[in-house]
């Protein structure tokens, strides 16, 4: 399963890799990083062929998650991607914003990442 | 009184004609070789009479000086004559008592003398003296008196003198039919004389009339009339009041290229005669008229040319003019916040000479329009409430002028209307005789009628009244509750934008924090696997690792104790003690804290710090700490967005940032201290210069920066009664404004 993350905080990559380092051992679960919007949509284009799991921020500098979440499912890729949208702002605005535009799961932060973990074997 | 003194000034100009300075030098020559005591003090009153039109103060001494010396020789008429002179220069230093004086001594010695033209010219002098006064109704009786001398001595010189002067008090109290019998009475006989020059100031003062009366066609003929005239006589000063008057005229019937046309012919005319007034107002007629074109360009650029010319002149009204203009320039391209300030100004200044005019009128509800575009709702209703009733005043003049009016014909076939006029006085005087005492007892009835239903409608209009006055005052008080409501409510959303923002920003560091704590825990137990099997290598890897996870760790503790520490900082404001501040010793300290801050953050930092600050600027009553925080933020932002232009851009850039301190006026009208902080980054684009204020708002990296810096400076500014803005365009720099009442 390929996952991509997209967010601007540097210490993400290095919190994923720590807590998924079984799963990236086995090679059960490969990751990708990406720190913008921008960065994430050319590593999509890029990897089109291969189905990606996306679990992206949504408060970023430049393009925010929102706006990569719209972009993604505007772009009918098939099968259409899976987006996990993970932020700090859990407010109901917020949720119900990533919804309307087709986000398939939202977790807040500080991430549990037991959850987390469930919901991924879950999908794979 | 301004235009009296102008109509009046036009009037007197013929004689201004002789006070070109060769008619001095001339006089001159001419007292050199004068034989007697009487002859020269005579030539000299005349050199007087020539200072009046170019010195007041040289005439006002010489004049004085020959009054004693014709009181030393007991010339009784040079003295009186002097005097009578001499009135006109203190009437025109607005010195009124020195006047009525020399007023009254002129007339005994007149009186005493018998001397009947010197009479009719101090009667005369006493309607200047009161006309300038704006007592017109004085001013009328005395130039009745001196017309009825002059008729019976025969002097018809000085009874057409008397007629065009008499009509100029008439005119200022909207009598526009005795005035304009006067005038026709005075063209009558200029005409018969061929005097060019008296027919140019008596056309423009007729075309002004007809203005004044709304007679359009038969205003623009006279005004036509009035341009032919000064051309013959050559005297462009008429000629000039003339292409002003029409260019008027024009912008009300809506010809629009014809307004224009005379408005840049009387610009070109008063920039020859060097009338920096005229020519301020002849700009702003054109750009008014460009203005209605929609020539948006052409507009701006005369009605600039305007506000110079006009600032130059210090003319009230020609600024107030200008400046309006502007403001509605700026209106019609719906740039509402850039046409206050012009508003403002132009009120400023005429705000001792203020009189309730219709263009007033229309400006405040404009500018009331503005507030309203922009939020100021308070501004606007008190704008609004001032174009009101001056548009009710207005009206209520207007409804008395057609009252009084009503039925007067002003059409004046001059030769054969005085016949016939002379004709109909002498019947009407014996039939009036007959029917006098019948008419006078049906009269009386329908008086008595007349009354009984005035009174009847008055009680009926004031109930009225007093409804609608009610009506309103209830709207008022309901705007005043919903603004208070709105203030309130303004206040609680930015108490909850705060709390919710430390509550979600909070997690960001959470995050980090509780996870890789929780890692770590895990890599201790598998150092612990690793060491009972004795792979040692193994160990120290993850040890390594926990290392580095604890200082992360720590890293987004201090995050975190950052974000909630801006957020007591903003709470607390307002505890500390407000004491007289020295603000430019204030700023050069906290100048230099904010670069050595910045300095020890990063060595290589390099940046151009300029200082202006305006000497004598007064002690202020302020928290020094919480301005000096204000004014940290300010200096860290601007020294951030250099360092950060410096570091994507070329070589070439210099990092430059200024700090001003300067005293102004607000457009407000208090005084207070303005301090800047300019720099030479990238600027701020308009989406983001919106909510610079608002908490939490940063464009700063995660972790640089808390979003709190200016939303608690904007808070401290506002606590010191204070404004603090923000000007800047994307690319070129930005000025963060900050303004102290003193």
């Amino acid at each position: 399963m390929k996952i991509l993350v997209v967010d601007d905080e540097p210490d993400v990559k290095s919190l994923f890799e720590q807590r998924f380092r079984k799963e990236i051992r086995s090679g059960e679960m490969i990751f990708a990083f990406a720190s913008s919007g921008e960065e994430a949509l050319e590593y999509i284009s890029i990897n089109m062929h291969n189905s990606v799991l996306i679990l992206s921020d949504i408060n970023m500098p430049g393009m925010s998650g929102l706006e990569l979440l719209k972009k993604i499912k505007q772009q009918h890729l098939k099968p259409p991607p899976f987006v996990m949208m993970l932020t700090a702002y859990g407010d109901a605005e917020n949720y119900s914003a990533a919804m309307q535009l087709g986000a398939d799961d939202f977790l807040t932060k500080p991430l549990d990442f037991i959850v987390l973990k469930d919901k991924l074997k879950k999908i794979a | 009184m301004k235009r009296f003194f102008l109509t009046v000034f036009i009037g007197m100009l013929p004689l201004s004609l002789y006070a070109q300075s060769p008619v001095i030098d001339s006089l001159n020559r001419l007292l050199a070789k004068a034989k007697t005591d009487t002859s020269r003090i005579n030539l000299l009153a005349e050199k007087v009479s020539a200072l009046n039109e170019i010195n007041l103060d040289s005439a006002i001494s010489l004049g004085s000086r020959i009054i004693a010396e014709a009181q030393v020789i007991n010339y009784r008429k040079g003295e009186a004559a002097l005097k009578r002179l001499l009135v006109a220069s203190y009437c025109f230093k607005g010195d009124y008592s020195k006047a009525r004086q020399y007023l009254q001594e002129t007339q005994q010695v007149y009186t005493s003398l018998k001397d009947t033209v010197g009479l009719i010219k101090t009667y005369s002098s006493y309607g200047m003296f009161y006309g300038m006064q704006t007592i017109y109704d004085s001013s009328v009786i005395f130039y009745q008196q001196s017309i009825k001398l002059a008729e019976l001595i025969k002097d018809e010189k000085l009874a057409n003198r008397g007629y065009q002067n008499i009509a100029i008090p008439y005119q200022m109290q909207s009598k526009h039919a005795q005035a304009m019998s006067y005038f026709q009475k005075a063209l009558a006989y200029f005409e018969k004389k061929k005097d060019d020059n008296s027919l140019a100031y008596l056309w423009l003062n007729i075309g002004i009339t007809y203005m004044a009366i709304f007679d359009t066609a038969r205003a623009e003929n006279s005004l036509l009339k009035a341009i032919d005239f000064s051309r013959k006589a050559g005297i462009q000063n008429v000629e000039l009041y003339a292409c002003s008057n029409l260019s008027n005229l024009y912008a009300k019937k809506d010809s629009l290229e014809k307004s224009y046309d005379y408005a840049m012919r009387s610009v070109a005319l008063s920039e020859s005669m060097g009338d920096l007034g005229m020519k301020a107002a002849g700009l702003s007629k054109a750009a008014s008229a460009r203005l209605s074109q929609k020539k948006m360009e052409e507009a701006e650029m005369l009605v600039r040319n305007a506000i110079r010319v006009a600032d130059s002149a210090a003319q009230p009204l020609n600024i107030f003019q200008a400046n309006i203009i502007m403001g509605r320039l700026h209106l019609t391209r719906q740039q509402y916040a850039a046409a206050i300030p012009y508003y403002e100004k132009a009120f400023a200044a005429i705000e001792n000479t203020q009189e309730g005019e219709e263009t007033t009128g229309v400006a405040y509800s404009e500018l009331s329009l503005c507030y309203e575009e922009t939020g100021n709702y308070k501004a606007a209703l008190s704008y609004h409430k001032l174009a009101t009733n001056i548009m009710d005043s207005l009206r209520n003049k207007e409804n008395v002028r057609r009252a009084t009016e009503l039925g007067m014909s002003y059409e004046f076939e001059k030769k054969q209307q005085l016949q016939d006029a002379e004709k109909k006085r002498h019947d009407a005087v014996t039939a009036a005789r007959q029917s006098a005492l019948s008419i006078g007892l049906v009269l009386a009835f329908l008086l008595a009628l007349l009354a009984f239903y005035a009174y009847k409608n008055k009680q009926k209009a004031n109930l009225l009244l007093e409804k609608q006055k009610q009506e309103i005052e209830n709207t008022l008080n309901e705007l005043r509750i919903t603004q208070r409501q709105l203030v309130q409510a303004e206040k609680m959303a930015s108490l909850g934008e705060l709390t919710a923002g430390i509550a979600h920003e909070i997690q960001n560091p959470l995050n980090f924090i509780n996870n890789f704590a929780e890692v770590n825990e895990e890599l201790a137990d598998e150092v612990l696997v690793a060491l009972k099997a004795g792979d040692t290598g193994e160990a120290l890897d993850i040890t390594a690792d926990i290392k580095q996870n604890s200082q992360k760790i720590a890293h987004h503790g201090k995050r975190a104790d950052g974000i909630v520490k801006g957020m007591l900082q903003h709470s607390r404001t307002g505890t500390g003690q407000k004491e007289l501040t020295d603000i430019n010793k204030l700023v050069d300290e906290y100048t230099r804290l904010s670069y050595h801050g910045m300095r020890a953050k990063d060595k290589n930092f390099q940046v151009k710090l300029l200082t202006e600050f305006e000497d004598g600027i007064p002690a202020i009553s302020i928290v020094p700490q919480d301005i000096g925080r204000v004014l940290l933020n300010l200096l860290g932002n601007a020294f951030y967005a250099v360092a950060e232009k410096k570091r994507l851009s070329s070589a070439e850039f210099e990092p430059t940032v200024v700090v001003t301190t300067k005293k102004i006026t607000h457009s407000n009208g208090t005084p207070m201290i303005e301090i800047a902080v300019k720099d030479n980054g990238n600027g701020v684009p308009a989406h983001v210069a919106e909510k610079i204020f608002q908490p939490f708002f940063t464009t700063k990296p995660t972790g640089q920066g808390t979003g709190l810096g200016l939303s608690l400076s904007y808070d401290i500014v506002k606590l010191h009664n204070g404004f603090i803005d923000l000007q800047t365009k994307e690319g070129e720099g930005a000025i963060f404004v900050l303004q102290l009442p003193v």
